[in-house]
């Protein structure tokens, strides 16, 4: 476990006991985590590894707030996340997380600007500011051409680099990226990780991915191998 | 907010055509029965200010008239307590010719009314063109609005009235009632065409003057109509309307009119508002993860939830507006064609029945997407998520 409690500032998630049942008191009851622990130092980069099935995306849904654990306790920039009500983790989504998909998940009906602008939206921004952020962040990703087109007019490397953008508009403490290269060739791929990195560096945000390349995991602060819902190593 | 919600209605558009279509129908039912009872009142109203203004509410039975006893008769009517004055009445009807039978609307009438009645008259009706004081003019006739346009009248062209040509001395503003496509001409006039029906063998011993199948009464101030009509039912051939009763039969008779007309739109609406919980339902499961999404990056269930409902809203909306044209346009259509047969035209769409309509299609429309709308907020992200 790579832990912070030798640094002074305080980890930016902690994860304590972390255990996730499926289909919970039936037979047909799964356990997806099983006491999960760990700290991650405020502007880590993170990777959460190992084979399918094995818990990584169950894991980054609780890290992300999608879903409650069953047991243990998280606690992101020291707030208590499961205790929270349905519209507060909602407005936390919004405010603290930024998610970043495999398969992009823009969506459908709206342009380019309008998918980077919708969580500012969301998140009670003024129209006018959040398009504004949204065409900063579009430029920043190499994009501001593309601000008008609907996602099925860009190219996959497009479209994942305008989710980079729009996790990243309301300044998140945290992006996840749940195999945020998976369809993407090899060029892409690459381009999306340096994107990655580049805003982990400039603007010291938390970037937790999930990946099956070993590759990209070699490039992390951190590394967490996850087995059938435990923690098996960390470095 | 619109434009993102017209690119979801376009992912599918056959199935959005086809909804928008339904609430189109039933908007279009709604405004063209909407139109009729409003002009069905109004005609109503008007009439009943017509009848009011000229009383005539005393028929004679077709026995009564052949009697011959006209000047009895009004002799026995201006002994009845309240009554003021009688005034003798013609009204036959105007052509029974080829289509006359097949036109739209209420028969055509000749009215042979004595000056006092067309002095009566004019508190409802407005003269448009020409004069209408023919009271010393033979073979002058005073024509409605509907009348004049289904034959292309103008003042001075002649008219053929059971056999005998009548000069256009007058045409009426367009009044919405039965007088609308009515012919008025002089008491004497009407007298001799009614003269025509009558057998030859007993012709000899009528004089026109005598004959009357009305009579208005015009009574005395605080006289009570209904009281009046009481006693006029005791005189023998004939039959006073109780002007109270008129109006309260007239009143239920649009009412019941209303309730049928208006239920059946509603029906039709209703018929398409399913259509919009249909499609609402498919919408949101087939853009589950989209909605998992939305959560996913900050969406509050009351969000989803007013996003889904607002695009509801507006597939009535559009469906609303579809219909309110086409309603426009069914309305005028009949509209014209009634008035190129001379009958009344029935269909008013006044703005407010169209505000109404419209209104009504956009709240049915959110009403119609609650229920998807409830289910697509109350989604769990993660399961959401999971849906391909």
């Amino acid at each position: 476990m790579m832990s912070a409690v030798e640094d002074a500032a305080p980890p930016i998630i902690a994860a304590r006991d972390l255990v996730k049942l499926h289909a919970a008191g039936t037979p047909l009851e799964v356990r997806a985590i099983d006491h999960v622990s760990f700290d991650l130092p405020r502007g880590a980069f993170a990777a959460i590894v190992g084979q399918s099935g094995s818990g990584k995306t169950t894991l980054l849904t609780l890290l992300g707030a999608l879903d409650a654990p069953t047991a243990g306790e998280l606690r992101i920039n020291g707030e208590l996340v499961q205790r929270k009500s349905r519209r507060a983790l909602a407005a936390f989504r919004g405010r603290s997380v930024g998610f970043v998909f495999q398969g992009f998940d823009l969506i459908p009906s709206l342009t380019a600007l309008e998918n980077v602008a919708l969580p500012a939206q969301y998140a009670g921004v003024a129209a006018g500011e959040a398009r504004s952020r949204a065409a900063g962040l579009l430029d920043e990703v190499g994009l501001a051409n593309r601000s008008e087109h609907l996602p099925g007019q860009l190219s996959g490397g497009e479209q994942q680099r305008v989710a980079i953008a729009r996790s990243l508009v309301n300044n998140p403490l945290i992006v996840l990226a749940d195999e945020p290269t998976g369809e993407l060739d090899s060029r892409n791929a690459d381009q999306i990780m340096k994107l990655l990195h580049r805003f982990n560096a400039e603007r010291g945000v938390t970037v937790v991915i999930v990946t099956h390349n070993a590759e990209h995991a070699a490039r992390c602060d951190f590394v967490i191998t996850l087995a059938d819902g435990r923690v098996v190593s960390t470095t | 907010m619109l434009i993102p919600i017209l690119r979801n209605l376009a992912r599918q558009p056959a199935r959005s055509a086809l909804t928008i279509l339904g609430i189109a129908i039933g908007v279009l039912a709604l405004v063209v029965v909407g139109a009729l009872s409003t002009q069905l009142s109004r005609i109503v109203s008007r009439s009943q200010q017509v009848q009011d203004a000229v009383l005539a509410f005393v028929q004679q039975s077709a026995a009564a008239r052949l009697q011959n006893h006209r000047k009895q008769i009004q002799s026995q009517l201006l002994r009845i307590d309240g009554v003021r004055a009688v005034i003798p009445e013609v009204v036959v009807p105007y052509d029974y010719g080829p289509g006359e039978r097949d036109r739209f609307g209420p028969p055509r009438l000749i009215f042979g009314l004595p000056s006092a009645a067309m002095q009566n008259i004019r508190a409802v009706l407005v003269i448009g063109s020409g004069t209408d004081r023919i009271g010393n003019q033979e073979r002058a006739v005073v024509v409605g609005s509907d009348f004049a346009h289904s034959q292309s009248l103008a003042i001075g062209d002649v008219v053929s009235l059971y056999g005998s040509s009548y000069r256009i001395a007058g045409v009426y503003q367009q009044s919405f009632t039965i007088f609308d496509s009515a012919a008025i001409i002089r008491l004497a006039d009407a007298q001799r065409i009614l003269l025509q029906a009558v057998p030859l063998s007993m012709a000899a011993h009528f004089k026109p003057g005598d004959l009357a199948t009305n009579f208005a009464l015009l009574l005395r101030p605080n006289a009570d109509g209904s009281l009046v009509a009481g006693r006029v039912n005791l005189i023998e051939g004939l039959r006073a309307r109780d002007p109270k009763s008129v109006s309260a039969g007239l009143a239920a008779t649009t009412r019941v009119f209303d309730s049928i007309v208006y239920g059946a739109a509603l029906i039709a609406l209703v018929i398409g508002s399913l259509s919009i919980v249909n499609t609402m339902t498919t919408a949101v499961r087939e853009r589950t993860r989209e909605i998992g999404i939305r959560k996913a990056i900050g969406a509050s269930d009351e969000a989803i939830l007013a996003e889904f409902i607002v695009e509801s809203a507006c597939v009535g909306a559009i469906g609303g507006l579809i219909g309110i044209a086409a309603g426009l346009a069914l309305c005028a259509l009949l509209n014209a064609h009634a008035q190129a047969q001379g009958s009344l035209q029935l269909f008013d769409l006044t703005p407010g029945l169209a505000v109404g309509a419209f209104v009504f299609s956009v709240v049915l429309g959110a009403v119609s997407g609650l229920a998807p709308a409830w289910t697509a907020a109350r989604l769990n992200p993660t399961v959401a998520l999971r849906r391909l």
